[in-house]
């Protein structure tokens, strides 16, 4: 493992997001602008809930929403650098895939990490009041870390069975509107889906971010067994991910 | 049509820790594929086999479709065989790669370059790959740049080259690393008579500092003009393999084209 060539990819990967705004304004900024929106038209409502306002799901919902943006970008990534042949070409360098997939996990970590504080000072702006310690934020980064492995193997495996960044663009959405609808930002008990929420990783972020930002213990075992299931599925989901990408690197 | 296998000595199987005097070997490889209509065996490369001296330029000439390019991709690791063995720089490409890869660089056929980057960009990614230090990176990069004619657009993102120019970035992204032995797949197609030349000129060069070449072609005067020896490849199988002069006596014609048109009863350029 060669750092060098490590950081050569997340720098590849950061260039590419600044050389297209439209993508830099979809993947960086879409959270934050989806909180302003509903933070301002619904955040007091607390219609379905005696205690949590509509906003105190929400915001963590759409934290971790940002995370499965992820899928996205990484298959496309790794598509597109197939489509153009020079993910081969990389290939035939010495450059091995854990640099390679390190690399990817890195810069896309880098960009959820950037959502969840976009999102966060957008939410407090708009009155949300998330309350717990440094310890406690330190935690949600983990927890939206975690989530952002198991979306790149879920990314890697979408690239493996699309042609090109566009295909693999539309591929990705089967793995993110799920997620998004169930287990994201709408309360999965309103759509119906109490019982299989958890088949899905995004619930885990999305319980475990909205209740360190609710003030809960951080030694509470609710919250840690969720992290527990989290870091199974995504290391699971992750190697998975890895195991296509090796397969079919050379497609 | 006749099939035709090298009997040069081979060192197959040699010791590594000797000198070697073979840089690329290769030894009855066969790559099929399954083609669209799943029972369909595509004979890629069927069963070819030939040796590649240290610090030779050789060319693997033939029509499009006749197994050049997988030939490469075998031995730059992109496929595994189906049957046969190969070796490069001594190490067979099933189980060292990781080795090979340390020796070789390679310039595919079409020029993969991140077109979001500057042409520095690229070569700067590439040089990264292979460990170059910054200083290493900044002095090759420029001699190459000049060299080649592309040092005023270094700066310009890729997605703003030309055909002809993207084609001799990746050309100097596959010399970056100052390789051992060099994969060249059909390496000028697209470039204008006079940067082609250059390009001629500067792997003339090389071949003085004693480098292994690989190029493949369907471009009878490049190959006549670079390489020391040519195998000619058609449906896959080697029909003919020499130095380009002794070929054309060998057949009695005028140019290497005229020599597989002898073979094979079509022209090169036929299967194009």
């Amino acid at each position: 493992m060669n750092l060098q060539r490590t950081f050569s990819i997340v720098k590849l990967e950061m260039q590419r997001i600044l050389t297209e705004p439209l993508t830099s304004v979809f993947t960086m900024l879409l959270v934050p602008v989806l909180i302003l929106i509903f933070g301002l038209t619904m955040g007091n409502n607390y219609g379905w809930h005696e205690t949590y306002s509509i906003f105190e799901i929400m915001v963590p919902g759409m934290l971790a929403y940002g995370s499965l943006l992820s899928i996205f970008d990484v298959a496309a990534s790794v598509a597109g650098g197939r489509e153009l042949g020079l993910q081969r070409r990389i290939n035939t360098t010495p450059l091995t895939s854990a640099e390679y997939i390190l690399g990817q996990l890195i810069s896309y970590t880098i960009k959820p990490f950037i959502q969840l504080v976009l999102g966060l000072v957008t939410a407090i702006a708009v009155g949300y009041r998330p309350q717990n310690s440094a310890v406690g934020y330190l935690l949600a980064i983990v927890f939206v870390v975690l989530l952002t492995f198991c979306s790149v193997g879920l990314g890697l495996i979408t690239a493996n069975f699309s042609k090109s960044a566009g295909a693999a663009g539309g591929f990705a959405f089967i793995f993110i509107v799920p997620q998004q609808i169930f287990a994201t930002f709408i309360p999965a008990e309103f759509m119906g889906a109490g019982t299989f929420k958890w088949i899905f990783p995004s619930i885990y972020t999305t319980e475990g971010l909205g209740w360190i930002f609710a003030g809960w213990s951080l030694t509470d075992p609710q919250l840690w067994m969720r992290l527990g299931i989290l870091f199974a599925i995504s290391i699971v989901i992750y190697v998975i991910g890895i195991f296509v990408y090796e397969k079919n690197k050379n497609k | 049509m006749t099939e035709y296998k090298e009997k040069e000595d081979s060192n197959f199987g040699m010791n590594k820790d000797l000198p070697n005097s073979n840089s690329i070997e290769v030894m009855d490889l066969k790559k099929h594929f399954i083609g669209k209509r799943k029972m369909e065996d595509v004979k890629a490369v069927d069963g070819i086999s030939f040796q590649v001296k240290n610090g030779e330029v050789f060319g693997l000439l033939g029509p499009n479709g006749a197994g050049k390019t997988t030939t490469i991709n075998i031995l730059t690791g992109i496929y595994s065989p189906t049957e046969g063995v190969a070796s490069v720089g001594g190490y067979d490409v099933q189980t060292d790669l990781k080795k090979i890869k340390e020796l070789i660089s390679v310039c595919p056929q079409e020029p993969a370059v991140h077109k979001f980057l500057s042409g520095l960009g690229n070569i700067k990614f590439f040089g990264d790959m292979y460990l170059m230090s910054k200083q290493q990176i900044k002095e090759r990069s420029e001699e190459l740049l000049k060299l080649l004619g592309l040092y005023d657009a270094r700066k310009r993102l890729a997605k703003n080259y030309s055909g002809g120019m993207l084609r001799q970035l990746s050309l100097i992204i596959s010399l970056i690393n100052d390789p051992d032995i060099l994969f060249l797949d059909e390496p000028t197609v697209g470039m204008d008579p006079r940067n082609r030349r250059k390009v001629w000129e500067f792997l003339g060069s090389m071949k003085k500092q004693e480098r292994t070449i690989m190029l493949t072609t369907h471009y009878i005067e490049e190959a006549e003009a670079l390489c020391d020896r040519v195998a000619i490849i058609d449906f896959g199988k080697l029909i003919a393999i020499g130095p380009p002069k002794e070929l054309i006596k060998e057949h009695g014609v005028k140019d290497l084209e005229e020599v597989f048109m002898k073979i094979t009863g079509r022209r090169i350029l036929e299967g194009m």
